[in-house]
């Protein structure tokens, strides 16, 4: 404000000056300096004087200014070996900070910030790792680009013949002034003014406009001689520091400070001489034409009064070149403005490009959507053991467990490790990557890989130990987890735990939690794996206090392995009398010989009730399980109604045995219903019931029984097992079968 | 109860399913039970009743032959419904098995088809030609041998046995039987 008073000041006292120079009376003079004819004042002669001195200085100044320009304005760019030392200085210290620019990508990336993840810095990281080292070539190129054009228009100026100090005389009518130092429209010869103006009126407003215009062309002058003074040395020290201005470029956030900074600096100063040159040869172009005589003269109608015509036409001239000096200035940095926004557009091509013909928009969505996974995953789980959301999870069901919330720890963790176990089947691993993945899995993450292992058929021999543990971590087959791991256990049938049977047997021995073992037990039964009775009693003893619904299911599971344990009838019979044989075992036998109707003796028969609960004293059969299963045994074959029946007619108690004598009186009966039709079929059980056997054997030899009555009760076409038995029979060397 | 000293009666010693037995030394009889299991009811009847005995028993009369001739007859039948043995070879295998000459053995290969496998012919065919496929082919495109039956259809049923005086009437047809 202050400085804009003091320019109001200036102006209007020069501008009251120069009314008063250019209105006052000509004869209104005297005597003296301002008095060319003696006695009388002359205020516009005088005035004329007053001008005149800093009418000199400054067409002096100009006059050296100028020449000074035309010194330095023509020295090119060169780079000295100190300035590539001092790049190699910087260029390998900003080497080692890509490091640090590796690490922010690496955060930018894991925590999922857009501006700073790989997707967004990896091909500026590269192109300027890559390019950092060609920075100095790459500023000398431009350096030279702009030199070549400043040495284009500088030929323009300089084949002229003239150098710039002249060409800008002309134009400012310097070497007219300067030529007649001294010489004044007073009475002497005609002053170089004079040439230009005709009368002291005219004299005075050049010289008034000469001093104005004369100010701002110095004040340009001086100004562009400054920026070519200082230009090479920032040109040197931005070569320097052009690492600084690569690297920044791979940090969004120094982008605009460094690179962009750099660029318009640079580029600026460069290319401030090519235009500023441009801009002085068009002004030399309109000085040339001004002292050209073919050039056009300005119309009368631009006069200014009387004779003014010369005078307007020089201010025309001082108008235009004054246009060129400072306009020039101003666009010269105003292209460097531009010149470096075409650099910042001219990497983003770069870049462009190298995404394009890489293939890196391909790669890039791949590795996008698994860096947004992982992203996610850092999310969930934390790095390094640190944070992630799931941990917060687990901490707050502990502390609602603390609380009172029982279970809810084991609640929680079944469900992240359910949500894991789900991830990774959507990965659709092969057992030896999900064997791999276990290896360096901890915590949920393990037990979701080994729980998929597990329904998957995948666990081997050597994940026992692991299996052990992860149970113990779960807190035992009864906890949410437990029960859900062995759940998935279940669901693989535990397939290569074991090949053989005797290996199950150990991996069943070596197994610690309860229900774990429970479970591969029953799995092995269901599989028809159980191939003695030590192992079958572990099992039953195992469930024995399950619920009956589960226990039943386990009975029949092992019912169904009784004839491993006992492949023969009569090995199953020996099973059913062996005392060392724990009573679970043997009743299950009993269920599978009454299935298989292989009950065929009393005493046998008795065994099973006995077994199921016997009889009271009444002879009744005590238990439900004991009568279902003698009604199946009755059902099954025909000696127990004919010995019943003999019994009752010979009163013998149902318990009591009979000797050889009362079991030949059976079997006759038995040859006798046979004989007389009252037994009309046999099967091929009841055919090897020592009793029949004996009666049908004794009937044909003795020819009580004919063929033909052994096909009525065989059947037409008897099958296999009858035909065998009816072949033992008619054998030559058959003999009866010995009453148990 | 059971008399040891007791034999089972003849029934079985000729009977062309009887005849050789589980125990019988030599003799395949889990094979000889596959081929029961694919033959059918009618022609496990042939081999199991009464009247194939008796036809045996007969034909011993007739032709003088022993008890173990008349076991090696039962064979032999035994072996053509199961299709081990190709019909037209009965009477060679006859011939040689009984020592008897190729006209009495033609004569009783005639009497078995004849009489015996009459009721079950079409079956026995069957399992000939499943067995025999060439050597059925081939013999029809060649005369039948005499005696043997090229084709029986249309012909008025001979009833079995009733050509053989000793056994009087007492061939029962089989087709009567079922």
């Amino acid at each position: 404000m202050r400085q804009y008073k003091v320019n109001k000041k200036i102006i209007l006292l020069l501008a009251a000056v120069a009314t008063l120079a250019v209105f006052v009376p000509q004869n209104f003079a005297h005597a003296g300096g301002c008095a060319p004819i003696p006695g009388v004042f002359d205020l516009a002669d005088c005035f004329s004087d007053i001008l005149n001195i800093p009418f000199y200085i400054i067409a002096w100044l100009l006059s050296f200014v100028a020449g000074l320009l035309n010194d330095f304005i023509q020295a090119s760019v060169v780079i000295l070996p100190a300035v590539r030392e001092s790049w190699t200085i910087i260029r390998d210290f900003v080497n080692m900070l890509f490091i640090l620019v590796l690490i922010v990508i690496a955060f930018g990336t894991i925590f999922d910030i857009e501006k700073y993840s790989w997707r967004s810095l990896l091909v500026p990281f590269i192109i300027a790792a890559l390019l950092i080292n060609f920075s100095f070539a790459i500023g000398e190129y431009v350096v030279s680009i702009g030199n070549g054009l400043s040495n284009v228009f500088l030929r323009q100026i300089v084949e002229s013949g003239q150098d710039l100090k002249t060409r800008l005389g002309a134009g400012l009518g310097l070497q007219k002034i300067l030529a007649n130092p001294g010489t004044t429209i007073r009475g002497g010869p005609i002053s170089a003014i004079s040439a230009v103006a005709a009368s002291q009126l005219q004299y005075n407003i050049t010289l008034l406009f000469f001093i104005i215009f004369g100010t701002i062309a110095l004040m340009a002058m001086l100004s562009a001689f400054f920026f070519v003074l200082i230009r090479i040395p920032i040109i040197w020290l931005l070569l320097i520091v052009s690492p600084i201005a690569w690297i920044g470029y791979t940090v969004p956030q120094l982008r605009a400070l460094t690179w962009s900074k750099w660029w318009h600096t640079f580029i600026s100063w460069v290319f401030f001489l090519p235009v500023y040159l441009f801009f002085l040869m068009f002004a030399f172009f309109f000085i040339a034409a001004k002292g050209n005589p073919n050039t056009p003269q300005l119309g009368p109608s631009t006069t200014l009064g009387g004779n003014a015509l010369l005078v307007v036409n020089d201010i025309v001239f001082y108008i235009i070149t004054l246009f060129f000096l400072v306009g020039g200035l101003w666009a010269s940095f105003k292209v460097g403005s531009l010149a470096s926004g075409g650099a910042g557009k001219l990497m983003g091509g770069i870049q462009t490009r190298i995404k394009k013909y890489s293939g890196y928009t391909g790669y890039k969505e791949a590795a996008k959507k698994g860096l947004k996974e992982r992203g996610e995953e850092v999310k969930e789980k934390g790095i390094f053991g640190i944070g992630g959301e799931q941990k917060i999870r687990l901490r707050e069901a502990r502390v609602a467990q603390l609380f009172g919330a029982r279970g809810e720890t084991d609640k929680v963790r079944a469900a992240e490790i359910d949500k894991e176990l789900g991830k990774l089947k959507q990965l659709n691993l092969t057992q030896a990557e999900l064997s791999q993945r276990m290896a360096t899995a901890k915590g949920i993450d393990k037990t979701a890989a080994l729980k998929l292992k597990a329904e998957s058929g995948w666990l081997t021999p050597a994940d026992l130990a692991e299996v052990n543990k992860t149970m113990a971590e779960l807190g035992g087959g009864r906890t949410l987890t437990g029960v859900s791991f062995i759940e998935s256990l279940k669901k693989g049938k535990f397939q290569q735990m074991a090949v053989t049977t005797a290996q199950k047997e150990q991996i069943f021995d070596q197994m610690q939690d309860g229900e774990l073992k429970k479970a591969f037990g029953l799995a092995m039964a269901e599989s028809k794996e159980i191939m003695n009775t030590a192992l079958a009693k572990k099992l039953l003893d195992l469930y024995a206090a399950d619920t009956p619904e589960v226990k039943k299911k386990v009975e029949d599971a092992v019912k169904e392995n009784i004839e491993n344990i006992a492949k023969k009838k009569d090995d199953r019979e020996n099973l059913l009398r062996d005392p060392a044989v724990d009573n679970k075992i043997k009743k299950l036998t009993a269920q599978v010989m009454a299935d298989k109707k292989e009950i065929n003796t009393w005493s046998l028969r008795e065994r099973v009730i006995t077994l199921t609960g016997g009889r009271d004293q009444a002879g009744n059969i005590t238990t439900a399980e004991g009568r279902e299963i003698d009604k199946k045994i009755k059902d099954a074959n025909i000696l127990f109604k004919e010995e019943g029946d003999y019994r009752k007619e010979k009163n013998i108690a149902e318990s009591e045995l009979l000797d050889f004598e009362q079991h030949e009186e059976v079997a006759k009966r038995i040859q006798e219903n046979i004989s007389n039709k009252i037994i009309t079929s046999l099967s091929a059980e009841e055919l090897t019931t020592p009793t029949i056997f004996n009666a049908l054997l004794d009937g044909l030899r003795s020819s009580t029984l004919t063929q033909r009555d052994i096909e009525r009760v065989a059947g037409k076409k008897p099958d296999r097992k009858k035909r065998e038995q009816i072949a033992k029979l008619t054998s030559p060397t058959a003999s009866p079968l010995a009453y148990q | 109860m059971v008399d040891q000293t007791k034999q089972l009666p003849e029934y079985f010693r000729l009977s062309p399913y009887y005849v050789d037995n589980i125990d019988t030394p030599g003799f395949d009889w889990e094979r000889f039970q596959d081929k029961i299991d694919s033959i059918s009811e009618n022609l496990y009847g042939v081999l199991t009743d009464e009247a194939s005995l008796n036809f045996i028993k007969s034909g011993l009369q007739r032709y003088g032959l022993s008890f173990v001739q008349g076991q090696e007859i039962a064979r032999i039948i035994r072996d053509v419904v199961i299709g081990d043995i190709f019909i037209g070879d009965m009477p060679a295998e006859l011939a040689g098995r009984l020592g008897v000459d190729q006209n009495t053995a033609r004569e009783m290969a005639n009497l078995i088809i004849s009489q015996l496998f009459q009721p079950v012919l079409e079956e026995i065919k069957k399992v000939q030609t499943a067995k025999f496929p060439e050597r059925v082919a081939q013999r029809q495109m060649t005369p039948a041998p005499t005696g043997l039956p090229a084709q029986t259809g249309g012909q008025p049923r001979p009833i079995p046995g009733a050509d053989l005086p000793e056994t009087g009437g007492n061939i029962i047809d089989l087709r009567n039987q079922r």
